[in-house]
């Protein structure tokens, strides 16, 4: 589960430090919940976005090739 | 020691392939400036109305084409050399297709800065795609034909180094980088193949008057057959660095080798058979075709939502190494302050954008509302103009140090730098697809009518004519900083002491995959396959009317 | 091979979300009649002929029945015919089908904010039924590139209630 503690911001985001490493995390250890938060939000945007887009703004404006 | 020194003859080759490309972009950026305050009516003194076509094209060709060929050569050319860890076979055959490349794009783009200068004789006012009948200099088709023929051998030159390294390696997995090189060629070996048919066996001999008229159709076809792969010729690079490198810039490793494998066959296979979604609108093209590409490219979706779960979770893995945490507030602890890792990071994230308006232009009937409109160049300026330039611009930055020894100078400028383009983008491209639904036409040097009142979704055409106007100037600037930047580390960078070129293994390696992924013959099979099964009646029927038949006479530009 | 079974789910969800646009467009296509222009195969012309032979010789609107009428149409450089020195007149409410060529080079039909777009080849015929559904005035402006006056081609259709439709000038079959 990603921890509840704080974000543990290492040093560099200002100075362009690219050396932040805090540790090592193996394959088995990670769990990608943030990516699939993002991805999932992403999906849900998607989907709505396209039903706007088409049945809103596209299939309302006549005239339209009916053949 | 770092790239340079242990392969200084592909460094410069690489070097000399970015300089044509920064180039390329420095003139069809300012082009591109043109035409924000041209065609929003803010400033017309550039170039009269008609010029505007001229510059037009010279904004896409020298962008869509030569700094995207040229900085992927590059790209690639650094890849290979350091994944097969061998410099190039023979220098004399590297520097033959960069030269061929050269006098092509030299070739072409003299056709088209001709028309700019009165009494030349030289003009291609034809636009990045060229339809016949309308009809440029020959020089403008001879140079494109070099280009794509140098770009050919490049990879030849490629496959040369691989074959070498199979023959030391016989069991080992194709490390990543080169696979993603071989499988970008492959696809674009099949694409071009397209183009090459379309410059070569029609529009030079037309150009030179062997035959008069031309059927437009056809070369229309041909090119479409060629401008969707393109795309992905485009993006392929685009994802090999966000694949191979931005996990590392990240700090964190990529999460899966394997699938960014099984994305790249995926591109193979699919990117050239679709290219009649660029043709919904078109007489001639019969609907069973047209169908098929709506589903092949909804279907080719798959690979790029692929990428966005690797990529991110690759980032994600970085940013809880960093000490990141939360559902979404691991995002803060990414290096925000790393000029590379954040072009790359907003690349990505206008990518998404860009990918939906492209799903919209996919979808068949839907496409009706925006074929041709400003919409269409508000997707792709997210896509190929930011997804693909902002992660070149910004992977210079750390591919520099490596290809010339010295530190990046202005480094305040080089962090500014993607930040701009991101705000400069966000302006221009809302106000370009919101005029794209009301109906605001692309590649119109003034799109005001008289008497035609466009309905706008919301907002007022003077406030988007505004952000397109504005957004294309601090995109303009943003490409300047980048040129400062680049340059000034390129003269007189100070020699760099620490560079670090090293790229962590992947989390999640080849050898866990299996190796029906490496087998190149299979994938180009089936590649091929879908190629003919989508192309050849079509092509066969427009041929055997007469290959230039129906014919219509040339109109000079 | 590995895959997290975050990335499996996400593959299916992308997979669903294929499916849906699919579903989508098919339904809008079969169902709401949202088309693309070609749905009936054209034949080909000779550009260098069309003006004086064949329907394109006389441009303008017929009259197929009381509830479909047909509008030969030509795009050329840089007008619009019939349309850009007069506009197109047509009844409201009526099945309205559009045949386009051009003599010269390629050009565009769109009426901006609408459905109604398609690309005109020559030596192709593009066809398009349509139905305006109120009486107003439409723009019609060419949208793809065809020359140094390219921004300059545009037109009108006026559509009028079908009671004030005048028949007097419709080309004869």
């Amino acid at each position: 589960m990603p921890t509840d503690e704080s974000d543990a911001s290492t040093d560099g985001a200002a100075a362009g430090d690219d050396s932040g490493k805090a540790r090592d995390i193996s394959l088995d250890e990670f769990q990608p919940y943030g990516t699939l938060a993002v991805t999932g939000a992403y999906f849900i945007l998607l989907l709505v976005l396209y039903a706007l887009l088409y049945f809103v703004e596209f299939a309302t404006h006549a005239p339209h090739i009916i053949e | 020691m770092t790239f340079v020194d242990h392969y200084p003859k592909a460094a410069r080759i690489v070097k000399a392939n970015l300089i044509v490309a920064f180039v390329a972009l420095g003139i069809g950026g300012f082009f591109g400036l043109i035409q924000a305050l041209h065609r929003t009516d803010v400033f017309r003194g550039f170039v009269s109305s008609v010029q505007y076509y001229d510059v037009l094209t010279g904004h896409g060709v020298l962008l869509a084409l030569v700094f995207t060929t040229f900085f992927i050569t590059g790209l690639y050319q650094w890849g290979v050399t350091r994944t097969m860890e061998r410099e190039p076979e023979s220098s004399a055959f590297s520097w033959t297709w960069f030269a061929m490349m050269g006098v092509g794009t030299t070739m072409t783009a003299t056709a088209i800065l001709g028309g700019l200068v009165p009494g030349s004789g030289l003009s291609a006012a034809v636009l990045y795609t060229f339809y016949p009948p309308l009809q440029a200099h020959p020089l403008f088709y001879i140079g494109a034909a070099l280009l794509v023929v140098g770009s050919w051998l490049a990879g030849a030159d490629w496959f040369w180094t691989y074959r070498k390294w199979r023959a030391d390696n016989p069991d080992a997995r194709i490390p990543l980088q080169t696979y993603m090189v071989i499988f970008t060629w492959l696809m674009w070996y099949l694409c071009s193949l397209g183009l090459a048919l379309e410059v070569v066996v029609l529009l030079i001999p037309w150009s030179l008057g062997f035959v008069e008229k031309i059927d437009p159709l056809l070369p229309r076809t041909l090119f479409w057959y060629f401008g969707h792969a393109v795309v992905y010729f485009w993006l392929l690079p685009a994802y090999f660095v966000w694949y191979s490198i931005l996990p590392k810039l990240s700090g964190g490793r990529l999460f899966s080798d394997p699938l960014a494998r099984v994305v790249f066959i995926f591109f193979l296979l699919l990117s050239t058979p679709i290219g009649y979604h660029h043709q919904y609108a078109d007489p001639g093209i019969t609907l069973v075709y047209k169908m098929w590409a709506l589903i092949m490219t909804l279907v080719i979706l798959l690979p790029s939502l692929m990428t966005a779960f690797t990529v991110i979770s690759s980032m994600e893995h970085g940013a809880r190494q960093r000490g990141g945490s939360g559902y979404f507030a691991w995002m803060g602890a990414l290096p925000w302050g790393q000029p590379a890792f954040v072009g790359c990071a907003l690349a990505g994230i206008m990518f998404a954008a860009g990918g939906f308006s492209g799903m919209i232009n996919a979808s068949l009937n839907i496409d009706m509302l925006v074929h041709n409109t400003a919409w269409i160049p508000g997707h792709f300026h997210l896509t190929v103009g930011t997804a693909v330039a902002l992660t070149f611009m910004a992977i210079t930055y750390w591919l520099l140090p490596q290809l010339t020894g010295k530190a990046l100078k202005f480094k305040n400028l080089a962090l500014a730098q993607p930040y701009t383009w991101f705000i400069g983008m966000t302006l221009m491209s809302n106000a370009l697809h919101r005029q794209g639904l009301a109906g605001v036409p692309r590649r119109v040097a003034e799109p005001q009518y008289a008497g035609i009142d466009y309905e706008v979704p919301f907002g007022t055409m003077a406030e988007m004519d505004w952000q397109v106007a504005i957004g294309g100037t601090i995109l303009f600037v943003s490409m300047v900083l980048f040129l400062v930047v680049i340059g000034g580390t390129w003269w007189s960078g100070a020699p760099a002491t620490d560079v670090d070129d090293v790229i962590p293994p992947a989390l999640s390696g080849p050898e866990h995959s299996p190796k029906i992924l490496d087998n190149l013959k299979l994938w180009m099979g089936v590649a091929v396959a879908l190629v003919l099964i989508a192309y050849t009646l079509p092509l066969a029927e427009m041929v055997m009317d007469g290959l230039f038949s129906p014919g219509a006479f040339p109109a000079p530009m | 091979m590995h895959v997290h079974r975050f990335e499996k789910l996400w593959i299916g969800l992308s997979l669903l979300l294929i499916a849906a646009f699919i579903g989508i467009v098919l339904f809008g296509f079969t169902v709401m009649n949202l088309k693309v222009p070609g749905v009936e195969t054209g034949e080909t012309v000779d550009p260098a002929t069309v003006l004086s032979e064949g329907p394109f010789a006389k441009p303008g609107v017929r009259k197929i029945s009381d509830d479909h009428y047909e509008v030969y149409m030509l795009a050329q450089q840089f007008i619009f015919r019939p349309g850009s020195t007069r506009p197109l007149t047509l009844p409201a409410d009526t099945k309205i089908t559009f045949h386009m060529t051009s003599p010269d080079v390629m050009h565009g039909f769109e009426v901006p904010g609408s459905g109604l777009n398609s690309t005109v080849i020559p030596g192709q015929v593009a066809t398009f039924t349509t139905r305006f559904p109120e009486a107003k005035s439409y723009g019609i402006i060419c949208h793809q590139y065809c020359g140094s006056a390219h921004h300059n081609m545009q037109g009108e259709i006026k559509v009028v209630p079908p009671s004030e439709f005048d028949e007097s000038n419709l080309i004869s079959q």
